[in-house]
């Protein structure tokens, strides 16, 4: 019981025994003042419901509380020493009953899910687009979230509204619960148990173990071995039966693909049979018991070291070697003032910084710049169209074009076809501040969403830029909103960004081709994954370095 | 009863004070909307009513029911005061006939005068700057009938709290002091059922949760959150009008056998 039901409990036993000794002294000196204290007992109780909540498990001290209230109707001693005494059973029976039921503090899992589905299905812009089948989503997720709710589990409900989000494939769709241990607890859930092989797939389609634990090398299986198959299928089929596999969503299916074989890991019984490459170049099979531990943990220290092996603060100038430095920009945001004003000249004061930092770095003879936005969220529109323009070559550049808001109806307006009527382009002014010689590397990852696509969409029809990483950028480009829930925070795409086309920006259809395609897909090859896994090096880094060479 | 509901309602007409409070509450409820809704409008739009009255209405309701605490005060428990209700008892009159006459008063009048406060206070500001469509005109008049019950539900709460203490000021100290309780427990609290207070039901009823869609280029389009789950209508008229019946029986119940010293 929570400390505020047992204070409850307890105030009203002492109200059953004040008022059942007062009825005697009410009897001898009658005063209608004194029914008034059969009222204190709702009184108090309504201030409790208020701090804590309403709970039917507490419906035994509802009813003595109303029992004790009946005080107040009728005067008579004995019927008041008697409710009293009901009363406190009542309310002691109220004890065990919220100890041992499972509908004690039930939570409104299937009420939030309810609300946040029909606000969102109102926001999101990208319904036809995305030829989203919203009955079908409610009919297969509603069930759930009232198992959830029935079962009281915490976690369950945010791997569900995490496998919800995943069904848009759209990086913008993502919810947050109230605490972040619970979506660790969820990811550790869902990721499955721990059989001590994380999987990765090379660039030329095999897969290979990443991590492999120290008690799998007695069966040949180490880092970089080979694995043919998981639990009897190859092991992108095998990632289908993961929970965390569901909970993840790739906008752009090019990204879904890098990350095949990742998720399989955790999915198997008490053991799980594998078939691997041995070092003889024989297929071979073997058993792979249970570990302690959850695959999650194995997993997300593999996936930090693909994605996340950056070594820079955010808009710091770094240089890389004596002609190149790298520019990182962590998030799409410079400090609060800009944040606060977000307008072209807000960003002046910045873009002047930049201008003067990279005129100090070509005095010391750096000629080219390495843009890193891996792992950039996003943020502000106009920082974008700031580092933009910074770089690009002199003359006009199309970035984005607005679309048309019906004050109305209050949606965005379309026409007769139910496509987005645009609202004028957004163009920006190339400063060309690396001059004529210099060149741009914009790195990118499947983390670099929002204002990162729109970035790498832009940049990369500049002559002077190359785009390049492991996988395409995240493919979420619409504007976002957010929705307060009662376990969480949900948001989703909610204003539109179109192309010079009319057709929405960057945002992948139901064909899931984001068109921020970038020039180079660096190949995650065994090179790549000695680079990385065993030199601990930025090999994304390095392979820009290489190529400005 | 009906003489006793004539000289209730002449007696309203005649009373200056009452005008001066409705006035009052009405001017303060226009700085007020003034106030926050210019406050919140930002300032690449123009203000407008419904931009203004969907951020301020909470503040506004919560004004309106001071009146309505004073409006009950005066009707059940001035006659206290004055002993007419000692001499109403004397003359030969029920006790259920002078509850319930005052009742019959109390309760639509302060319904009608609180949604005529709020639908003034809207008006003005409409005729002042243009209703601007932020909220449509038919989702804030639902939000209004919608509110009536708990206003209703409060009313009958006064008019328990006037037939205890028999002062004309008690309904509004005691509002005040719920008022300031529930503010103080949900400091600290994440607060329990909204429907578990008048004041906590009206101001969920009023909220509208504003957010906005935006262009890189083009102003912001700020939206207010109309959703509202049938749910909680439902549960808001069924538990007003339950909690209302229970207040009124309380409350007859109290007088029926009062000594009214």
């Amino acid at each position: 019981m929570t400390y505020f039901d047992i204070i409850l409990v307890v105030l009203e036993l002492i109200m059953c025994i004040v008022l059942g000794y007062i009825s005697r002294i009410a009897e001898k000196s009658p005063s209608s003042k004194w029914k008034l204290l059969y009222l204190l007992p709702v009184v108090i109780c309504l201030l409790m419901s208020e701090i804590s909540v309403i709970d039917i498990c507490l419906s035994g001290v509802y009813i003595g509380v109303f029992l004790l209230a009946s005080g107040f109707f009728c005067e008579k001693r004995s019927f008041r020493v008697r409710n009293s005494v009901i009363s406190a059973v009542c309310i002691i029976a109220a004890v065990p009953i919220c100890m041992f039921s499972s509908l004690y503090h039930k939570e409104d899992y299937s009420g939030d899910f309810q609300k946040g589905f029909d606000i969102m299905k109102r926001r999101y812009v990208l319904t036809e687009h995305k030829e989203i089948d919203w009955d079908k989503l409610y009919d297969k997720y509603m069930p759930q979230f009232r198992k959830a709710e029935k079962d009281r589990d915490k976690v369950e409900n945010t791997i569900l509204w995490n496998c919800f989000c995943a069904e848009f494939h759209d990086g913008h769709v993502s919810f947050s619960p109230l605490k972040d241990e619970t979506i660790e607890k969820a990811c550790s859930r869902a990721s499955g148990s721990d059989y001590g092989i994380v999987i990765v797939r090379l660039s030329d389609g095999r897969f290979i173990a990443a991590d492999a634990d120290e008690t799998l090398e007695k069966l040949g299986i180490h880092r970089y071995t080979e694995i043919k198959s998981w639990d009897g299928m190859p092991p992108d089929e095998a990632d289908k039966k993961s929970r965390f596999y569901e909970m993840n969503s790739y906008a752009d299916i090019d990204n879904e693909k890098f990350y095949e074989g990742l998720f399989c890991g955790g999915t198997g019984g008490d053991s799980v049979e594998v078939e691997f490459v041995n070092d003889d170049g024989q297929t071979e099979k073997a058993v792979l018991p249970k570990l302690e531990g959850s695959y999650y943990d194995r997993a997300y220290k593999v996936m930090e070291k693909i994605d996340c092996n950056i070594r820079a603060g955010s808009f710091t100038f770094t240089k890389m070697n004596d002609t190149a430095a790298c520019l990182r920009i962590s998030m799409m945001m410079y400090d609060t003032e800009t944040q606060k004003l977000d307008d072209e000249a807000a960003y002046r004061k910045m873009k002047n910084e930049i201008k003067t930092q990279v005129e100090k770095l070509q005095a010391e003879g750096i000629k080219d710049i390495i843009i890193d936005i891996r792992n950039n969220g996003g943020g502000s529109g106009q920082l974008v169209k700031a580092v933009a323009s910074c770089f690009a070559p002199e003359g006009e550049h199309y970035y984005v074009t607005d679309a048309k808001w019906d004050t109305e109806q209050q949606i965005f307006s379309k026409d007769k076809d139910g496509k987005y009527i645009p609202d004028g382009d957004v163009t920006l002014k190339g400063e060309n501040i690396l001059g004529d010689d210099g060149r741009v590397v914009l790195l990118v990852n499947s983390y670099s969403g929002s204002a990162s696509d729109h970035l790498t969409m832009v940049m990369r029809e500049f002559e002077n830029t190359t785009v390049m990483g492991f996988t395409q950028p995240n493919g979420s480009a619409q504007g976002v909103s957010g929705i307060d829930l009662k376990y969480g925070s949900l948001s989703c795409s909610s204003s539109v960004m179109l192309d010079r086309n009319g057709d929405i920006f960057i945002d992948s259809g139901t064909e899931r081709q984001a068109s921020d395609d970038i020039d180079i897909i660096i190949p995650f090859d065994e090179k790549a994954a000695h680079a990385i896994f065993d030199d601990d090096k930025d090999y994304v880094m390095d392979y820009a370095l290489e190529y400005l060479k | 009863m009906k003489n006793i509901i004539k000289a209730q309602l002449y007696q309203l007409k005649s009373q200056r004070f009452l005008y001066i409070a409705f006035f009052g509450v009405l001017a303060l409820s226009l700085a007020m909307t003034y106030m926050i809704g210019v406050g919140s409008v930002p300032p690449e739009i123009e203000p407008t009513a419904s931009f203004m009255a969907s951020s301020a209405i909470s503040m506004i309701w919560l004004l309106v029911s001071f009146f309505t605490a004073i409006f009950t005060g005066y009707v059940c428990a001035s006659d206290f005061g004055d002993k007419t209700m000692n001499y109403e008892t004397m003359s030969g009159t029920l006790r259920k006939q002078s509850f319930f006459a005052r009742v019959i008063i109390t309760i639509p009048f302060s319904v009608l005068f609180s949604i005529a406060l709020i639908a003034a206070d809207v008006l003005i500001i409409t005729a002042l700057y243009g209703w601007g469509g932020y909220i449509p005109a038919k989702v804030f008049v639902f939000r209004l009938f919608i509110a009536a019950f708990p206003i209703m539900r409060m009313s009958c709460f006064l008019v328990l709290v006037s037939y205890i203490f028999k002062n004309v000021a008690a309904p509004l100290i005691v509002q005040y002091l719920v008022y300031i309780l529930i503010s103080l427990i949900s400091a600290f609290s994440a607060g329990g059922s909204p429907f578990l207070f008048a004041i906590t039901n009206i101001s969920y009823i009023g909220n509208f949760e504003l957010w906005a869609t935006f262009g890189l280029e083009t102003s912001s389009n700020y939206i207010f959150e109309t959703y509202i789950s049938s749910g909680d209508v439902i549960k808001t008229i069924a538990v007003s009008l339950i909690v209302s019946a229970a207040y009124i029986i309380v409350g007859y119940s109290f007088y029926h056998r009062d000594d009214l010293s």
